[in-house]
């Protein structure tokens, strides 16, 4: 195990230590702040009275597939603002006001649309990480090094082949950035959107906890979310290797 | 000169500041602001009626719950109005340090359920395979809608709608078959024929005489400004009587929620009984903590002392001269 993973480990654990402390001591309340032994002992209640699992496969089915949907979106609407200058030069700078845009506050809209349920979370979900996706894809193949190019064309390359072997490899950092900041982005809002409107998976199960004042199955279900989105990076990661192995 | 005008001013300055001139700050965090119950302290605190007890009111509006739950827990505010009383007693039971002062609605006369004009749906008895809303699980429109479809002995499906202006669009689109609201929303509607009311709160006899919300303090405040808490109550009370009794609070009720005056009338005297927000007693409270059980607000029943420690009533109108 690498010295940063030990070091990693250990300050949680020692910041663990401290809160345990802290709150049997009374000195930080226990009705707001959580013991973390109370917190890893109410896990096999949530797995066993919750359904944990089966609400963490929803708010995961719905990460995945409304992240995939912008992948899929994300690079083609990508790809195609920057292959048209005219497009970026439109709708760019849109698309990137999008970024900073609350559109978690349309969701009265969506649950019109789509009603309340899986449909509205991951329309919001997908919308959300559409951005980030869309915008790494221009900026990453922009940013591909022109003598990359020449090298392509010197071997006369078909348009196709240029962007499979030479163009795409060469954005794939960025790529997987995007893709990276869609799955979080997805999370985040599949949790959001469960949680507002109390269905769902694990944002609908922290809500019900909420409302039920369990605190430390509250704070046990976060600490899924968390453990969730350090399994995405570390999914993501590997996949940029095997694809990039340099 | 220069010294008479200084000195003017800070004699000026520290009467200002002076503690004797000011009313005592009561900041008081309530849900869903628009409802006549939860709204009446607004009316009454327009109408002086908390400043002839010394007091200034500082309202904040929550979606109810959690939310509201948290904020008296946290010492935000001083007193959570309208709460549900399944929360409160959720939330002591697990060591929050919290307190039922007063009850606020008892029974469930203001919720009812529509369906749209040309569904054919009459009662709940037509509801065998349908859909009906109630706004989130744990709410009391969640226990009166569990109890409507099982009185009426169908195969109904509950299904958390939220708020009630969102449910409408969802009964109106047919995404769900029947939706929940209080009065006065959609009167309107109801007047054209477009909804129809299929059922009503006050329809579930075991429920009529349950204390559903109530108002919660913190211990911290109770233990050091019962005295505030008892002038806010018995201001409260007059508010009622008053709001009962004069126009004004009507017609601010039917201006804030954009109906007409005879709407507002409908709302007030046929939903809100002035019985039904009595201060006390906390009504049925054996009812609660079973309902509590099955929703798992609570793993065993309260003891006697439990009780005796979560509700500590610091007004009763019924006593007092």
């Amino acid at each position: 195990m690498r010295v940063s993973t030990i070091l990693g480990l250990a300050t949680v654990a020692a910041a663990a230590a401290l809160l345990e402390l802290l709150v049997a001591s009374g000195v930080l309340p226990a009705y707001i702040f959580v013991r973390p032994s109370a917190m890893l002992f109410s896990i096999v209640g949530l797995f066993r009275e919750e359904a944990l699992l089966e609400r963490l496969l929803v708010t995961l089915g719905a990460t995945l597939l409304s992240a995939a949907m912008a992948v899929v979106s994300g690079v083609s609407l990508g790809w195609a603002l920057y292959r048209c200058r005219l497009l970026d030069e439109v709708f760019g700078t849109w698309i990137a006001a999008l970024a900073a845009a609350p559109l978690i506050l349309l969701y009265p809209l969506f649950l019109v649309v789509f009603g309340r349920g899986e449909p509205t979370i991951i329309a919001m979900a997908y919308v959300a990480s559409l951005v980030a996706m869309t915008l790494k894809t221009r900026d990453g193949l922009a940013g591909v090094r022109s003598v990359l190019r020449a090298v392509g064309a010197s071997f006369r390359v078909t348009p196709a082949q240029l962007f499979w072997r030479i163009e795409l490899p060469a954005a794939a950092p960025a790529i997987f950035t995007g893709i990276r900041l869609a799955l979080i982005f997805a999370l985040i809002n599949v949790i959001g959107i469960e949680f507002m409107i109390n269905d769902g998976g694990i944002g609908g199960l922290i809500a019900d906890l909420a409302d039920r004042y369990e605190v430390p199955s509250m704070y046990a279900a976060i600490l899924f979310v968390v453990l969730a989105s350090v399994a995405f990076f570390w999914a993501t990661e590997r996949a940029e290797r095997w694809f990039n192995p340099a | 000169m220069r010294k008479i005008v200084l000195a003017l001013v800070l004699t000026g300055l520290s009467l200002a500041s002076c503690p004797v001139f000011a009313n005592d700050v009561v900041k008081v965090a309530s849900a869903q602001k628009g409802f006549w119950d939860t709204t009446i302290l607004l009316y009454g605190e327009r109408a002086g009626l908390f400043k002839a007890q010394g007091l200034d009111l500082e309202i904040t509006w929550t979606n109810g719950g959690a939310e509201t739950e948290q904020a008296v827990i946290s010492g935000s505010v001083d007193i959570a109005a309208a709460n549900g009383i399944l929360g409160a007693i959720a939330a002591h039971a697990k060591g929050a340090p919290v307190r039922i002062i007063a009850a606020e609605s008892t029974g469930v006369t203001d919720l009812f359920w529509y369906a749209r004009g040309d569904s054919g749906l009459k009662s709940f008895g037509d509801l065998d395979g349908k859909t009906v809303g109630f706004s989130s699980p744990g709410s009391s429109s969640n226990m009166v809608a569990l109890a409507l479809i099982a009185q009426a002995h169908v195969s109904a499906k509950p299904v958390a709608t939220g708020g009630a202006p969102g449910t409408l669009t969802q009964v109106m689109s047919g995404q769900i078959d029947v939706g929940w609201a209080v009065p006065p929303l959609h009167f309107d509607l109801i007047d054209q024929g477009k909804i129809r009311i299929i059922g009503r709160g006050s329809d579930i006899a075991e429920m009529r005489d349950q204390t559903v919300r109530v108002f919660e303090t913190n211990t911290t405040t109770l233990a050091a400004h019962r005295d505030i808490l008892i002038r806010f109550f018995r201001a409260y009370q007059k508010t009622l009587d008053w709001a009962y009794r004069e126009p004004e609070a009507l017609v601010q009720f039917a201006a804030d929620n954009k109906v007409s005056l005879e709407q507002a009338h409908r709302a007030r005297d046929e939903f809100y009984p002035q019985s039904a927000l009595a201060l006390a007693p906390i009504s049925n409270l054996d009812l609660t903590v079973k309902q509590a059980i099955e929703l798992k607000r609570l793993s065993a029943p309260l003891t006697a002392e439990q009780v005796r420690e979560l509700i500590d009533i610091v007004y009763d109108p019924r006593t007092d001269k």
